[in-house]
């Protein structure tokens, strides 16, 4: 399998592993320090809190991902994937809650495995704002 | 040279054709979504190719800009998002089978499916050894969209 192949089966597995809430398997392919939105994750615990999670109870989700443009140089990976997510609402209906452009940075480590060293999503709409005085609530972020 | 070794090298060259017809396919509609019109149709037209859609058929890659420079360019509003490319590389032709959703922001704000369909692709690969989009005809179920969309 191609290098390519390689880092299109990490964008791939950790989509589903976001959607199935297998949070530690997708937190798992970051590195100790990686950028998310901007800023540096350090740890698996700064990975979930700038990624932002849903609870299984109040997400259920499924990310579908586009071919993704994959260029390899070396041990170092950018790929551009653009991904919406379907979610199911309370009713029982299904809506697009997210559509983004992941642009990723991966780095292969010595054992060959590709890990996420930056991950930058652009959501086609920016993120509502949160009535004043409340938290943002976070759903349907691609991890 | 074994057969066995020509066997695998015709495999290899075949594999890395594959992964760059995927690569134009998927490209091609991040730069469209992005109105980056001069990069797609430089880098993956030839003079001649034909875009043909339930709108109408565009003959050439002059006739192709001339149409796309009618769409309002309103920054990034929606995404075309493909299935998994069913590709049969032949020398030096292809034939690709793309599924492709439209994805387009709404007046009030939300996400709405615009269109879906397929794109039904033919390639060569050029003297530099590139490949190249010859003819695209593109099936749709939906709202109309441009011809070259």
């Amino acid at each position: 399998m191609s290098d390519a192949q390689d880092v299109a089966t990490v964008l791939a597995r950790v989509a589903q592993a976001h959607g199935d809430h297998r949070d530690e398997e997708w937190i798992a392919q970051y590195t100790t320090e990686t950028t998310i939105w901007g800023a540096l994750a350090e740890g698996s615990r700064s990975v979930r809190a700038l990624l932002g999670l849903a609870s299984p109870a109040e997400s259920h989700a499924v990310h579908f991902q586009s071919i993704p443009v994959i260029e390899i140089d070396g041990p170092v990976a950018h790929a551009w994937t653009d991904s919406f997510t379907v979610s199911l609402d309370p009713a029982g209906g299904f809506a697009i809650t997210s559509v983004v452009r992941l642009e990723d940075e991966l780095v292969r480590d010595g054992a060959g495995r590709w890990t996420f060293a930056r991950r930058l999503p652009t959501p086609l709409l920016p993120p509502a704002s949160p009535p004043a005085g409340r938290p943002a609530k976070v759903t349907g972020r691609q991890p | 040279m074994s057969d066995t070794e020509r066997d695998i090298e015709r495999d290899g060259d075949t594999e890395r054709d594959i992964e760059q017809i995927r690569l134009l396919i998927a490209r091609l509609v991040q730069l469209y979504d992005l109105h980056r019109h001069d990069e797609w149709i430089a880098a993956y037209l030839t003079d001649d190719t034909v875009l043909t859609s339930p709108g109408g058929t565009l003959y050439g890659r002059e006739a192709i800009r001339a149409e796309i420079s009618k769409v309002p360019d309103n920054g990034w509003s929606g995404v075309h998002l493909l299935g998994e490319p069913a590709i049969t590389v032949t020398g030096s032709s292809a034939h690709a089978l793309t599924d492709v959703v439209n994805i387009k922001v709404t007046e009030a704000g939300t996400y709405a499916v615009t269109g879906f369909g397929r794109y039904d692709d033919r390639l060569v690969r050029a003297a530099d050894g590139t490949w190249r989009l010859t003819v695209r005809n593109r099936s749709i179920a939906g709202a109309a969209a441009p011809v070259a969309d």
